[in-house]
């Protein structure tokens, strides 16, 4: 036999509530072969290999690991077997070292039960050199960017001498430099002669570095192709069930007035403790996709946190055109009744409202002029002690706009964003998709209903004087579930955390999507999906934008920004570099951009 | 697979149906969780009835559970113990659903009780003084909550802090800030005991006169804070920060506002249980204001263990701090019944045992949950009509 089966899984089934996650998989990985494992969002992929390495037991079917057959009932049992799994999100302690990660749970130590460290550093440097990675073992984990997190995780499979690697979801996190990366370790590895067994929906990844392809749909095996022998468009047929466009087909861009403008906005990250983004000025019309590019790291999240309100403005302005949030108005109700009850009582409010506000004008000017004293005071006081040194600059404190001028912004017309809170941005039409959806985007523990509702469960349609309408939130959750296609155990009722990564993402688009606000933030919104669900997502976008909205979109993958944007704009150590229209551009000129190697002057473009 | 699955997959059916209704109501996984710790708890404690004299365990166990409902009496005194027991334990379940552990409790209930029962010395009705008691208890928790939200101060802290500056401001006032006539004679460094006026009017039940008016409030305190935990979008925001802090910044909660109301909150809670403990109908405890023991109230600090044993649940509050009293009240009987064979020391170690085990519940609701989600693929009750229907095909 030419080929030798290291694992084979039989007729495997497993349900959880509400759902058969696996319906009779068989599968084998041979020998030194890179066999990827294709399916949709929540098509049974991560439950399978989970199964394998022992976090669930299946309800039937048998695993044979070389040749024998094998119970394995947790993941130390397939840790024996020398199977490892590198999961999506990675299980790495933050504080710890690299070094002190890799050797957690299989600590080198001395007769009288001391760490050994040392021992094991000349093995794991050699590991490196073999395998072409570049890993500070003495780095913490929390300093590392995601690609080189990842390749701990890999070589704490190799220092336990697993011989079959499992990988969920990898380039999921990855930048395109670190996919480059990883796919060349993963075929320097096969040399060696291990087995690597590849979660992905990423069609070209699979094309360009597996041996054999696994189509799973919906809990289902529909077989096993050779990848030499199949194309990208087969393989999306048979995963999502139906022909998907792979280049989106859209109308021509119709901008009209600006909705966002942008002026020398400036941040300082708090925790970098340097200023991330300067002077950038830009503005995002109606019906009109502005795309920002860029490698990760250079200043786009901050930008977007400053926008939604994440992170404070250092200086600059962000003004929101046209907003119109009367709904939110809280006596609006009120009004419509024109009872003399009414007339009455408001000539009481407005004539205590009057006095109200005159006392609080008075407050506002002592309060402002007592904290500009204060400061000038701590300022010529520190300065005494400075002499010689620097002496600190006034004018950093006159860049703040006076808070008074900025409260208390309007409901209707033009609004500058700069000062307000997170909740009076979002009322007046600015919806956020956000980067990092377990951190910002979901409560893992709430049910799907109340996830879907998480920032808007203030708004009339779901509230009566503080009162939530469960039922209606019931029933625009079902509305949102079928218009978006989320898959999940129980529906509505679902707990988010047990749902598939690509759903939860869906359920976040769904909700930000369907809130139809005039400007839609968009971070990575695809990030984790499969080709169905990216090409579903990008039509809504579309969608969204042909009716006149306006969205401003993050993203890290080149070909989402060439398909999706009608002007892309490059992003590079916190300014922006370059404007560029995508009919007009490359890949390999925004690369260029994107890496510092040109600029153009900024001025010149805006 | 063992037997015990295999058992189940042929179609045991009661356990089935169990199974598939936990799945379906949470809140019935955590009952049913609850009452096998319970259950656990008292075998736990026959276990060190056994140790100790194995002659006396059996009618001991017995004691334990019966001697609550043995006489009206018995059982109204549990239940009036319990009412502010539920309270003092609704305080820290209410905090919990926002991650703050409200340790402050014992100095808001001290202080509630302090100033209810001056203003029941000074003549004002019962409600007067609950409502005064409540607004007492909600200054000592807005201090705590005012220092997390604006300044990241650690609410154990601070909490621990409050208690003991309440505590020894008690001392203060009582001695140069009240009148001699609210001291009693006999021990100035007790308050007289709260006037006929000021008690909580009794429900008049036959047998179980300690049984009172606040039994009734504190059952519609209970259904208040689930409505409003459950219901409304204050709840829903509590609920969204104590689960994850990121997603209620994104979404524009305003936790400054949560943090203080829910600790405001907590501690009028707290307060009006501080009323409850000296305004029963019969003849209330004396309180002493003279701080110069240097020991804390320990009910507030039973708030905690009612709420671990209830999960923080509202409704199971009720239950928790019943169960509480009612091992309590076993406590003397179970000397006598024994023929001193377990003496004070040991019936206060078999109750908390009992206890301890209980509050292990959450435990149970784990275990319960993994039982449940493993054999609740499809209903297997309907299993049966599956196979039916496959036949047909």
């Amino acid at each position: 036999m030419k080929y030798e089966n290291v694992i084979e899984l039989k007729h495997i089934s497993k349900s959880f509530p509400g759902i058969k996650a696996n319906d009779d998989i068989s599968l084998t990985l041979r020998k030194g072969e890179i066999h990827a494992l294709l399916g949709e969002n929540g098509a049974g992929k991560s439950t399978l290999m989970s199964i394998l390495f022992g976090l669930y037991e299946p309800d039937e079917g048998e695993i044979y690991v070389n040749g024998k057959k094998s119970e394995i009932r947790n993941p130390n049992d397939a840790t024996r077997l020398g199977i490892g799994m590198v999961h999506q999100h990675f299980k790495l302690v933050e504080c710890y070292t690299a070094l002190q990660n890799i050797i957690l749970g299989a600590e080198p130590c001395n007769k009288l039960g001391f760490l050994q460290p040392k021992k094991v550093r000349q093995t794991l440097e050699d590991l490196c050199k073999k395998f072409n990675f570049r890993v500070n073992l003495d780095e913490k984990i929390e300093d590392m960017p995601v690609g080189e997190q990842q390749k701990v995780e890999i070589l704490k499979m190799l220092y336990r001498e697993n011989d079959i690697l499992i990988f969920d979801e990898p380039t999921a996190v990855l930048t395109p430099q670190e996919i480059d990366e990883l796919m060349e370790s993963m075929r320097v590895l096969t040399k060696e002669g291990k087995s690597i067994l590849f979660i992905s929906h990423k069609l070209n990844e699979i094309m360009a570095v597996s041996d054999r392809v696994t189509i799973l749909q919906r809990g289902k095996c529909l077989g096993t192709l050779e990848t030499k022998k199949t194309n990208p468009q087969e393989l999306s047929r048979l995963m999502v069930g139906r022909d998907v466009e792979l280049v989106l087909q859209k109308e021509e861009c119709k901008p009209g007035k600006p909705i966002l403008t942008i002026k020398n906005l400036n941040v300082y990250n708090s925790e970098k403790k340097k200023e991330v983004v300067h002077n950038v000025s830009f503005n995002v019309r109606t019906g009109e996709i502005v795309c920002i590019a860029g490698i990760e790291g250079n200043g786009q999240t901050d930008l977007v946190y400053a926008l939604t309100g994440l992170e404070k403005v250092k200086s600059g302005e962000i003004v929101l055109h046209n907003v119109n949030a009367e709904k939110y108005i809280k006596n609006n109700r009120l009004d419509k009744k024109n009872n003399a009850f009414q007339k009455v009582w408001e000539k009481i409010t407005f004539g205590l409202g009057i006095a109200w506000y005159d006392f609080l004008f008075g407050c506002s000017f002592i309060w402002y002029y007592f904290k500009k004293f204060f400061k000038v005071l701590f300022n010529k006081i520190g300065n005494l002690f400075r002499k010689g040194k620097k002496e600190l600059q006034m004018e950093e404190f006159q860049k703040y706009v006076p808070y008074k001028e900025v409260k208390n912004q309007p409901l209707v017309g033009d609004v500058h964003l700069e000062r307000l809170s997170i909740r009076e941005r979002n009322v007046r039409g600015v919806s956020h998709i956000p980067e990092d959806r377990h951190k910002h985007g979901l409560v893992l523990d709430f049910n799907l209903r109340d996830n879907l509702v998480l920032d808007t469960y203030f708004d009339p349609r779901f509230q009566k004087f503080g009162f939530l309408k469960n039922k209606d939130k019931e029933k625009y959750a079902n509305e949102l579930i079928s218009k978006y296609d989320i898959r999940s155990g129980k529906g509505a009722q679902s707990i988010v955390r047990s749902m598939s990564g690509g759903n939860q993402q869906k359920a976040i688009v769904a909700r930000e999507l369907d809130r139809e606000t005039p400007l839609l933030i968009a971070v990575q919104p695809t990030r984790g999906l499969d080709v169905g669900a990216i090409e579903a997502i990008h039509r809504h976008i579309l969608r969204s934008r042909d009716s006149g909205n306006a969205v401003l979109l993050v993203s890290l993958e080149l070909e989402e920004v060439l398909n999706l944007a009608d002007r892309i704009l490059v992003m590079y150590n916190g300014e922006i570099v370059g404007q560029f229209n995508p009919k007009e551009t490359s890949p390999n000129e925004l690369g260029l951009y994107m890496s510092g190697a040109k600029r153009d002057d900024v001025n010149a473009i805006l | 697979m063992n037997k015990f699955t295999s058992a189940v997959k042929k179609g045991f059916r009661p356990f089935a149906v169990f199974t598939h209704f936990c799945n379906k109501k949470p809140g019935f996984r955590s009952l049913i969780a609850g009452i096998i710790s319970v259950i656990i708890g008292l075998l736990c404690g026959t276990v060190v009835m056994l140790i100790l004299s194995p002659s006396h365990a059996g009618v001991g166990l017995w004691t334990l559970i019966s001697t609550g409902f043995s006489t009206p009496e018995l059982f109204g005194r549990a239940v009036y113990q319990a009412i502010p027991m539920i309270l003092s334990g609704l305080a820290i379940a209410f905090a919990f659903k926002l991650n703050l552990f409200n340790i402050g409790v014992t100095g808001q209930v001290t202080i509630g009780a302090f100033a209810s029962i001056c203003c029941g010395l000074s003549g004002a009705n019962w409600f007067v003084c609950m409502i005064v008691g409540g607004l007492c208890g909600a200054v000592a928790g807005f201090i705590p909550g005012f220092l997390k939200a604006k300044f990241n101060v650690n609410e154990v802290l601070s909490g621990i802090m409050v208690n003991w500056v309440l505590y020894y401001i008690i001392g203060i006032i009582g001695r140069i800030g009240i009148p001699s006539s609210f001291k009693d004679r006999a021990t100035p460094s007790e308050l007289m005991m709260i006037p006929e006026a000021a008690r909580m009017p009794s429900l008049g039940i036959p047998g179980m006169t300690g049984v009172s008016v606040g039994l009734i409030i504190a059952l519609i305190i209970v259904v208040i804070i689930s409505i409003v935990l459950n219901r409304t979008t204050f709840g829903f925001e509590l609920k969204m920060t104590g689960r994850n802090k990121f997603a209620s910044t994104y979404s524009g909660v305003n936790q400054t506002k949560s943090i203080i109301l829910a600790l405001t909150i907590s501690g009028a809670l707290a307060g009006i249980c501080g009323y409850m403990l000296y305004a029963e109908p019969g003849t209330p405890t004396k309180f002493v204001w003279d701080s110069s023991s240097n020991t804390l109230l320990a009910d507030g600090f039973n708030g905690i263990s009612v709420s671990l044993i209830a999960q923080n649940s509202p409704i199971g509050c009720i239950f928790s701090s019943l169960l509480l009293t009612l091992i309590s009240a076993a406590q003397n009987s179970l000397k006598t019944v024994s023929n001193g064979a377990y003496n004070i020391h040991y019936t206060e170690l078999i109750k908390n045992i009992v206890i301890y085990v209980a509050a292990l519940s959450s435990f149970f609701v784990m275990l319960l949950t993994r039982l449940n989600e493993k054999h609740d693929g499809i209903p297997y009750f309907n299993r049966g009509k599956e196979v039916a229907l496959k036949k047909e095909e």
